[in-house]
């Protein structure tokens, strides 16, 4: 370990999330008993993540409040529609795609002007989805192809792909049905074509579109859930309990 | 697909609170088990805005996940997890009425004192203000630290999602946020 000559904090940084070999741990840890110093700053340095994790989770509370009991009126954005972290982030893949090569390592990413809670959540769920998938249907880009597949981490992989043509109308809708080792069960709508993440061992083959009272429900297995077409992002599905409901979606 | 269950026991709710991945179960369990208790108990006590209950839950709920998360927590045989959010927020609701002087001091009684040591209120105090000082981090740094350390990406992961050309740029990003959080939170302490 060059301790004399690698930022402290970076070292902090890998011994906090088990980046080092034993031997460099060990080292670290006689560091910090030798120079009060360093002892101190890296007591400092646990305050501060220890602070990021708070500010993270608090986002999330807030986020996941807000969307379960509906803003407070001074809180609710202005009207007309604000583009989802979803549709910033694929605008910026076809970009990309757009100009072969061009991979300057510290742009200005409007991404991260909407970090959020939410942000973090679709960020998690788009990179499975990218994971999951060998091409992508978008962009089809190589070279990102190949740096999914050194990636570890395949959180998600298609099972089925099928349209759906409702007979009421003539919508299309895309729906896609990808395996979640997650407990919960999201849908991510994007225009018209829906996303469905469901935990690995409920993902169903029966699943049917309902639109009831101007609203458009889901079936799957033996449940109904509602899908807020409204809300072009990702949301967890709660099974409808209303009888009257149910009776008329069956 | 089953209907959600969200009676856990409390063992199971110190498990979720102990995986920031299972947090949303908590946040489930909270609102559907703890929150109508809570505002009944708010309602009764005082005459709270929509705001304030939210609020006081949430402050509540941060307070709850600070104390599961502690290393030394551990549950008894008479725990009950329920009853101790409930309490949080009841106790920080009390002292808020007191406050607001919306009672007279016979009517109130004073809240439960609080078995947090100085020390514990220290450590509290400073997060609240490393939280604070992220809130004014400029962006890309905000958005890397968090991704990081609270959504547990990795860095080649977070290289990915912001287009990064390598790893290293997210991991040298993240090394200068430390350092410019560090310089606010000095501003701010």
């Amino acid at each position: 370990m060059d301790s004399q000559n690698k930022d402290f904090d970076l070292l902090c940084d890998d011994y906090l999330h088990g980046a080092m070999s034993e031997a460099d741990k060990s080292e670290f840890e006689a560091l910090l008993q030798s120079h009060p110093e360093h002892a101190a700053q890296w007591q400092e340095f646990c305050i501060l993540t220890q602070g990021v994790r708070e500010y993270g989770r608090r986002q999330m509370l807030e986020t996941w409040y807000n969307e379960a009991h509906g803003k407070a009126d001074d809180e609710k954005p202005a009207a007309g529609k604000q583009p989802t972290l979803m549709d910033i982030w694929k605008a910026q893949q076809k970009a990309a795609a757009g100009e072969s090569g061009a991979s300057s390592g510290k742009r200005a990413l409007p991404i991260f002007r909407y970090i959020s809670a939410a942000a973090i959540m679709v960020i998690v769920f788009f990179l499975g989805w990218r994971l999951g998938n060998n091409t992508d249907p978008e962009t089809g880009r190589g070279d990102d192809v190949i740096l999914l597949r050194q990636m570890e981490l395949p959180v998600v992989s298609i099972q089925t792909r099928q349209e759906y043509r409702p007979d009421t109308n003539a919508e299309i809708w895309l729906v896609r049905v990808e395996k979640n080792l997650r407990p919960e069960s999201v849908a991510i709508l994007s225009g018209r074509q829906l996303t469905l993440v469901l935990p690995t061992s409920e993902a169903p083959d029966d699943i049917r579109l309902r639109r009831l009272d101007g609203r458009v429900y889901i079936g799957m297995g033996g449940g109904w859930y509602p899908l807020r077409t409204d809300e072009q992002r990702e949301q967890i599905l709660l099974p409808v309990e209303d009888v009257s409901i149910l009776s008329q979606l069956k | 697909m089953e209907k959600q269950d969200l009676s856990f026991t409390d063992e199971q709710i110190l498990e979720f609170v102990k995986n920031r991945k299972m947090h949303q179960r908590v946040f489930q369990w909270a609102d559907s088990k703890v929150l109508p208790g809570i505002q009944t108990m708010m309602k009764h006590r005082g005459n709270p805005s929509e705001n304030d209950i939210r609020t006081f839950f949430l402050t509540a709920l941060t307070d709850f996940f600070h104390i599961l998360e502690a290393p030394e927590y551990q549950l008894r045989e008479n725990s009950n997890l329920n009853g101790l959010l409930f309490t949080i927020c009841e106790r920080m609701w009390i002292r808020e009425c007191k406050i607001r002087g919306r009672f007279s001091g016979g009517d109130m009684p004073d809240p439960p004192a609080s078995s947090s040591s100085d020390h514990d209120l220290i450590h509290r105090e400073k997060l609240a203000m490393v939280s604070a000082a992220v809130s004014r981090l400029e962006q890309p740094y905000r958005g890397v630290l968090v991704l990081h350390e609270y959504g547990e990406l990795s860095h080649a992961e977070i290289a990915l999602a912001a287009g990064y050309a390598s790893p290293d740029v997210s991991k040298e990003i993240k090394s200068r946020a430390i350092k410019k959080l560090r310089e606010i939170y000095k501003n701010i302490s």
